[in-house]
């Protein structure tokens, strides 16, 4: 992950209570899940009872995580896009500022309209190819500090889209922090022929090995 | 290494880069890591580039390398821009004839026109280090007729933006003729803008294809105001009588007026390709040209004026009766018979190479104006009945687009037209 030193921009921890007391907007609504069952989506996500549920490896099972009451983030978003994609998964890459005195981790991400669960990705190099896994604890965004998301670097994956992502097209994506915080930005649907699952992808077509995407079938990726 | 040692470093690159070859290649064969050698002399001497500080420059926009013009405004950058180095020109076309997808195509020029106007990379800018000198970088879009009537709007198309009609003289090429959309990225920096280009023509692969790309180049003459005027290639000073960029004139003359609302603010662009038949003008004489021309060919002045900013004296006679400026000379044509009749020119020249070993070059002449049925098509109308330039110039391209008024932060150009 790059980190960008940016401007400290430090709010009084006050003006942060304020601004994590209520939601901006309604959000969708979904079935609240029953303590501890299980799920089948590594990343999936569900916002209800004020609430947000992520669905969590637990072990060798998926599991609904406890309820996290949910807040406005402080967290600011720019230059988002994600990559132009017919069906499969895509990624979606954004620069992430923390403007509070205190470091943010962010845990789970949502775009409930174009795919049933995001999973946080880093890059790793694994015998000799770059290889995609989900970053385990997720992004922390230091205080006062700018993350930069990027192919090549961590990123957010978008599994299984339910609709294609075409360019120019805006789609809305939620990221939720560890402690119930959640924000809302617009990510720009961009050609991109980089930021493949691996190397190895541009000639051998899809090769799951080495990754750890909860041993889900991805089904084939569009636009190569 | 000591400063002292530095220096002598210094002192010895030049002849060092020669001799530094050779003791290179030697050492190699010896198994020495190359990079570090020594000068016969013995001094130390590096084989590193000329530092930066000591080139003469480090873009070829020279003092404009770090400026920028704003995207967001009134009116499109890129019209009232003082004339940039290089201009191209591109014509794009929709793949589909889908309303919403001309509505992406305009977000995303204005995303990445904004970004890389302001000197950085645009969204998943593969070589975001090429965005770093804009070098006054501008990106206008414009909008042709056939994006109006394929995507179903073509009730929107406004009176000011008719069709232009084909003139005697023309003998045009379907190649650079009309397309949905149109680009004009120009920059000090020919490698800004080459980045520019290749970045938004990537991002909207999958919107439209590139029906022709017109690049140009000029070189202003200081004598004018802002040094706006250029030489073409028949060593004409071209485009000295223009409206000044924020008098009322110009305003009148080039930015459209409020019907529709939508476009107000904006102008009308027709951008001719004029190929010069070089060869031809070659066989005439300096005083020859001129008759034709009507401005001396040194610097530029009125035939009977004295500079290049010397009014257009059109009734002075010379001892025997006959008009100065001669009447089928260029000037006197494509003079304005009014304010109405203004236009801005901002022409580029081209060199394409050969065509049958004739020199294939020209003028990419683009006019804007807030009317062409006042100014335009009057002027061209005349100039294709009387100009005597027109024996050595032939147009061979012609296409027109409205360009939109300016957006403001957030905004992007044309937003609601096709949603």
């Amino acid at each position: 992950m790059r980190i960008r030193k940016s401007g400290v921009r430090l709010y009084a921890a006050a003006a942060v209570g304020i601004l994590t007391v209520a939601l901006a907007s309604p959000v969708h609504a979904d079935p609240a899940p029953s303590e501890g069952s299980e799920c089948s989506m590594s990343g999936a996500t569900r916002f209800a009872k004020g609430q947000t549920f992520i669905c969590e490896r637990d072990g060798t099972q998926l599991r609904w995580s406890d309820g996290i009451r949910r807040s406005n983030s402080p967290l600011e978003v720019e230059d988002a896009w994600v990559k132009v994609m017919d069906s499969g998964m895509t990624s979606a890459f954004a620069t992430i500022t923390n403007p509070t005195d205190e470091p943010i981790r962010i845990v789970a991400a949502r775009s409930i309209r174009f795919t049933p669960a995001m999973e946080l990705h880093e890059v790793l190099m694994e015998d000799g190819a770059m290889q995609m896994q989900q970053k385990s604890g997720g992004f922390v965004v230091p205080a006062g500090e700018t993350i930069v998301l990027e192919p090549g670097g961590d990123h957010l994956m978008l599994m299984k889209i339910k609709q294609s992502i075409t360019a120019g097209e805006e789609v809305p994506i939620r990221l939720i922090t560890a402690d119930g915080g959640r924000v809302k930005f617009e990510a720009m649907g961009r050609v991109f022929a980089g930021a493949n699952e691996s190397y190895d992808d541009l000639s051998d077509g899809m090769d799951h090995g080495g990754m750890d995407h909860g041993g889900m079938d991805h089904g084939g990726m569009g636009m190569r | 290494m000591t400063d002292h040692d530095e220096d002598k470093v210094r002192r010895v690159s030049r002849r060092g880069l020669l001799t530094a070859g050779g003791a290179a290649f030697a050492g190699a064969a010896g198994g020495v890591v190359l990079g570090r050698v020594s000068a016969p002399d013995g001094a130390p001497l590096v084989a590193e580039p000329t530092p930066r500080s000591e080139l003469s420059h480090v873009s070829p926009a020279g003092v404009s390398a770090q400026q920028t013009i704003d995207f967001y405004g009134v009116h499109q950058a890129g019209v009232d821009t003082p004339e940039q180095t290089y201009a191209t020109f591109l014509g794009l076309n929709l793949i589909s004839s889908s309303a919403q997808d001309a509505d992406s195509v305009l977000r995303i020029v204005s995303d990445d026109a904004a970004r890389l106007m302001a000197g950085r990379p645009s969204l998943g800018d593969t070589e975001p280090e090429l965005a770093e000198i804009p070098a006054r970088l501008s990106i206008t879009v414009g909008l042709g007729h056939s994006l109006f009537e394929k995507t179903g709007r073509a009730d929107r198309i406004p009176a000011y933006f008719p069709a232009i009609p084909s003139f005697s003289t023309d003998d045009l090429d379907e190649r650079w003729s009309g397309t949905d959309f149109y680009l004009q990225i120009a920059s000090d920096d020919p490698l800004t803008l080459a980045h520019a280009q290749r970045m938004m023509v990537k991002a909207l692969s999958t919107l439209t294809t590139v029906s022709w790309v017109q690049p140009g180049f000029r070189s202003p003459t200081p004598a004018n105001e802002g040094g706006r005027a250029s030489r073409n290639l028949m060593g004409q000073v071209d485009g000295t009588v223009n409206p000044l960029p924020g008098s009322a004139q110009f305003d009148s003359a080039v930015w459209t007026g409020g019907d529709p609302m939508w476009a107000a603010g904006g102008t009308v662009v027709i951008v001719r390709r004029i190929r010069m038949l070089l060869d031809e003008w070659d066989r005439m004489d300096v005083a020859a040209k001129e008759m034709v021309i009507g401005r001396r060919l040194d610097n530029g002045a009125p035939l009977g004026g004295e500079s290049e900013d010397d009014p257009v004296r059109l009734d002075v006679l010379d001892e025997s009766g006959l008009p100065v400026i001669p009447s089928s000379a260029h000037v006197r044509i494509a003079h304005a018979e009014s304010d109405e009749e203004m236009i801005l020119r901002r022409p580029y020249t081209y060199d394409a190479g050969f065509i049958d070993g004739v020199q294939d070059a020209g003028l990419i002449f683009a006019a804007y104006t807030a009317d062409p049925r006042r100014s335009f098509i009057p002027m061209q109308q005349r100039l294709a009945d009387k100009d005597a330039f027109n024996r050595w110039n032939t147009t061979i391209g012609s296409a027109t687009y409205l360009i939109p008024p300016g957006c403001a932060e957030g905004d992007y150009i044309a937003s609601g037209l096709f949603t």
